[in-house]
C-alpha cells in the first residue's frame, strides 16, 4: 500500500510542523507582549492563528489515533470472548464508524459551502471562516478511510501493541 | 421513553466497545433527529467545531507536549531526585517518595496517566525491595498519580474551567490545596503500612548533600518555577504557561542535558499530536451534547425535581458525587466531565456553590474515577508499564479508593479548605 504509506507520511509531517509551529508563535507573541511597545501589537494575529492551526492540528490526528488504536473505548468485551464474537463485532463497529464519520465529514463540507457563501471572514486574519470547516471535513474523511480499511481486512487497528487506551493522557 | 432508548444506545455502544467518539456522538445525533427534526443538520458541525475551539484549551495541547518530552527526558528524574534527598530517610521512606514524586511531576504535568508511567519504572522496585508489600506498592503507584489532576496545572480543570466560565487560575489555587491534603492523606496511610510491613529507609543525608542535589537539579526545578510562578504573579495566562513550558523544555533537555535528539522531539510532537486528538475528539462531541442538554432545559429539570423534595444542597452534592462516582468507574474522566457538569453546574450555582469549590469536588470526583475498578484507567496504565496483571493492581487499589472517598466528603463539606488560597490571591 504505497498510497496509504505517503498519506502517512504526509500527516505526520504535517501535524508536526503545525504543532511546533504553533508553540513559536504562541512563545514569540508572550515574549513580544513582555517586552511591550509597538512590537507587541503587530502579533495580535498569532492568537487567531494558532486556534486555526489546532483545530487543523486535533482533527488532521484523527485518522492515525484510530490507526494505532489510541482512541477510548472500554475494550474487555470487543477483545474478548470467542473469535466468532470478536470478528463479528468489530465488523459493526468499523461498519458503524464508517458510516458515522462520512456523514460528519459531509455535513462539514455543507457548512464549508453554506459559511463561504455568507461570505463571512476571521476578525484578524481576514480568512473566509467557511475554510476553518475544512478541518473537521478532512478529519472525519481521515477517519473514514481507517474504518474502511479496518472493515476490509486492509489495516489491523486492533493489533496488541496499540490496544490499549493506556498512554491516553488525561 | 425515547430518551430511555437513546441513553440506553449510549450503553450498549460503550459496552460493546465502540470508540468513545461514537459513544457520544450516535446518541446525540439521534437525539437531534428525534426531538430537534428541524434544526439544520450541517448546524452539528458548527456545534463540533464550537466544543474545540478555544484560546484557554490551547494549553491542553502544550501541557502535553512539554508533559511527554519531561518525562522521556532528564527534567522528571531529577524533580524525583530532589523529593528524594528531602523525604527517603523518613519511615517509610519511598513510600513518601511516590508520594512527593507524583506530586512534583504533577507540578509540572497535567496528566495522571503520564505520572503512573513515569513513576512505575522509577520508584517501584525501591518501593519493594525497601520491603513494602507488592499489593500496597502498586496501589499507592496507582493513586498518588491522582494528584496530578489535582496540582497544577491540570488539564482536567482547563477543560471544566473552559465548560463553566469558571477561572482557570482560581482552579488551580484551589486545585493546589486539595491536592497537598490528598498527598498528606496517602503519605499518613504510607507511614501507617511501613510500620507493619517492618520497612526500611534510606540513611538521613546531610545538609549539605541536600543542597548538592538541589543545585544539581537547578534546571528541572526552573519548570514548576516557571509554570506555577508565572501564573500566580500574574505574569502569564494558564495558556500562555503551557507554550513557555515546551519552549523551556525543548531548550533544556536540548542544550543542557543534551537528552533530547531532533529525531525524538519529532517523535514526541507526534505522539502529543495523536494525544491532544483523542482528548479534543471528545470535546467536539461534548460541545455538541452540551448544547443539547441545554435545549432540552435538563438543569432546570433537575432544579425543580430537588425543590419538589426539598432537597438543599447537602443532598445535592451527595448525589453528585454518587453520579461520578459510578460513571467513573465506566467512562473515562473526560467523557465524565463532559456528561455530567453541563445538567449539573447550573444546578450548582443556583444553590450558591461556589464555582471552584464545585470544580474541586468534580476534579477529586475524576481523579477517583482514574482508579475505580474495574475500568480505571490508572489501573490499566500501570499493568502494561510495570507488566502486572491488572487483579493484582485492583487489589492494592482499594484501601486508597476507601481514603479517596473520606478526603472527598472532606472537600465536598468544608468548602473553606478549597477556597481560602483562590480567595487569599485573588481576593
Amino acid at each position: 500500500m504505497k498510497v496509504l504509506r505517503l498519506l502517512r507520511i504526509a500527516e505526520r509531517t504535517v501535524l508536526v510542523m503545525l504543532f511546533l509551529t504553533m508553540v513559536a508563535l504562541f512563545f514569540t507573541s508572550v515574549v513580544t507582549r513582555e517586552i511591550g511597545g509597538s512590537l507587541a501589537a503587530r502579533f495580535v494575529w498569532v492568537e487567531e492563528a494558532v486556534r486555526l492551526m489546532n483545530i487543523f492540528l486535533v482533527f488532521l490526528a484523527l485518522g492515525l489515533a484510530l490507526e494505532r488504536g489510541k482512541h477510548v473505548a472500554i475494550t474487555n468485551l470487543r477483545d474478548g470472548g470467542p473469535p466468532w464474537r470478536r470478528r463479528a463485532l468489530r465488523r459493526v463497529i468499523d461498519l458503524a464508524g464508517l458510516g458515522f464519520s462520512l456523514y460528519i465529514a459531509w455535513l462539514g463540507l455543507e457548512m464549508v459551502r453554506f459559511v463561504l457563501k455568507m461570505g463571512q471572514t476571521s476578525p484578524t486574519l481576514g480568512i473566509p471562516m467557511g475554510w476553518i470547516y475544512v478541518a473537521p471535513v478532512a478529519g472525519f474523511a481521515l477517519l473514514a478511510l481507517r474504518y474502511g480499511l479496518s472493515l476490509f481486512g486492509m489495516l489491523d487497528r486492533f493489533a496488541p501493541a496499540g490496544r490499549d487506551t493506556a498512554e491516553a493522557p488525561r | 421513553m425515547i430518551v430511555a432508548l437513546i441513553v440506553l444506545l449510549a450503553m450498549g455502544l460503550l459496552a460493546a466497545g465502540f470508540e468513545m467518539l461514537m459513544v457520544l456522538g450516535l446518541p446525540a445525533l439521534a437525539y437531534k433527529q428525534a426531538f430537534w427534526p428541524t434544526l439544520p443538520d450541517p448546524a452539528v458541525v458548527q456545534k463540533i467545531l464550537g466544543g474545540v475551539d478555544h484560546t484557554t484549551l490551547l494549553a491542553i495541547p502544550f501541557f502535553i507536549l512539554a508533559a511527554n518530552l519531561m518525562g522521556s527526558g532528564q527534567i522528571a528524574t531529577q524533580l524525583v531526585s530532589v523529593v528524594k534527598a528531602l523525604v527517603g530517610h523518613t519511615r517509610g521512606g519511598i513510600g513518601h517518595v511516590t508520594v512527593g514524586g507524583a506530586m512534583a511531576f504533577g507540578a509540572v504535568s497535567g496528566s495522571a496517566p503520564a505520572t503512573v508511567a513515569a513513576m512505575g519504572r522509577m520508584v517501584y522496585p525501591e518501593m519493594r525491595a525497601a520491603g513494602f508489600s507488592e499489593k500496597f506498592s502498586l496501589g499507592l503507584l496507582v493513586s498518588s498519580a491522582e494528584t496530578a489532576l489535582l496540582i497544577p496545572p491540570s488539564i482536567t480543570f482547563i477543560i471544566y474551567g473552559w465548560m463553566t466560565g469558571t477561572s482557570i487560575s482560581r482552579l488551580f489555587a484551589g486545585g493546589l490545596v486539595v491536592g497537598i491534603v490528598l498527598g498528606l492523606a496517602f503519605a499518613l496511610y504510607v507511614r501507617l503500612q511501613a510500620v507493619r510491613d517492618g520497612v526500611t529507609s534510606a540513611p538521613r543525608m546531610p545538609w549539605s548533600e541536600r543542597l548538592a542535589v538541589i543545585r544539581a537539579s537547578k534546571w528541572a526545578l526552573g519548570m514548576p518555577v516557571i509554570i506555577l510562578g508565572g501564573i500566580y504573579s500574574g505574569l502569564f495566562t494558564p495558556t500562555e504557561a503551557a507554550a513557555v513550558s515546551v519552549v523551556y523544555a525543548i531548550a533544556v533537555e536540548m542544550l543542557v542535558f543534551r537528552s533530547l535528539t531532533w529525531p525524538a522531539l519529532f517523535r514526541l510532537t507526534e505522539e502529543s499530536a495523536i494525544n491532544t486528538a483523542i482528548i479534543f475528539v471528545l470535546l467536539a462531541m461534548g460541545g455538541l451534547i452540551s448544547f443539547f442538554v441545554t435545549l432540552a432545559q435538563v438543569p432546570n429539570g433537575i432544579l425543580a425535581f430537588l425543590q419538589h423534595i426539598d432537597a438543599g444542597w447537602i443532598s445535592f452534592l451527595i448525589v453528585v458525587n454518587i453520579c461520578f462516582f459510578i460513571a467513573g468507574m465506566f467512562i473515562d474522566p473526560n467523557s465524565a466531565l463532559l456528561i455530567l457538569v453541563p445538567p449539573l453546574f447550573p444546578v450548582a450555582t443556583a444553590l450558591g456553590i461556589d464555582p471552584v469549590h464545585f470544580g474541586m469536588i468534580v476534579t477529586l470526583n475524576i481523579s477517583l474515577g482514574m482508579i475505580t475498578p474495574p475500568f480505571g484507567l490508572d489501573i490499566f496504565v500501570a499493568s502494561s508499564t510495570l507488566d502486572k496483571p491488572v487483579t493484582e493492581i485492583i487489589r492494592g487499589v482499594w484501601p486508597f479508593v476507601a481514603i479517596n472517598i473520606l478526603v472527598l466528603l472532606v472537600i465536598t463539606y468544608v468548602p473553606q479548605i478549597s477556597l481560602f488560597v483562590p480567595r487569599l490571591l485573588f481576593g
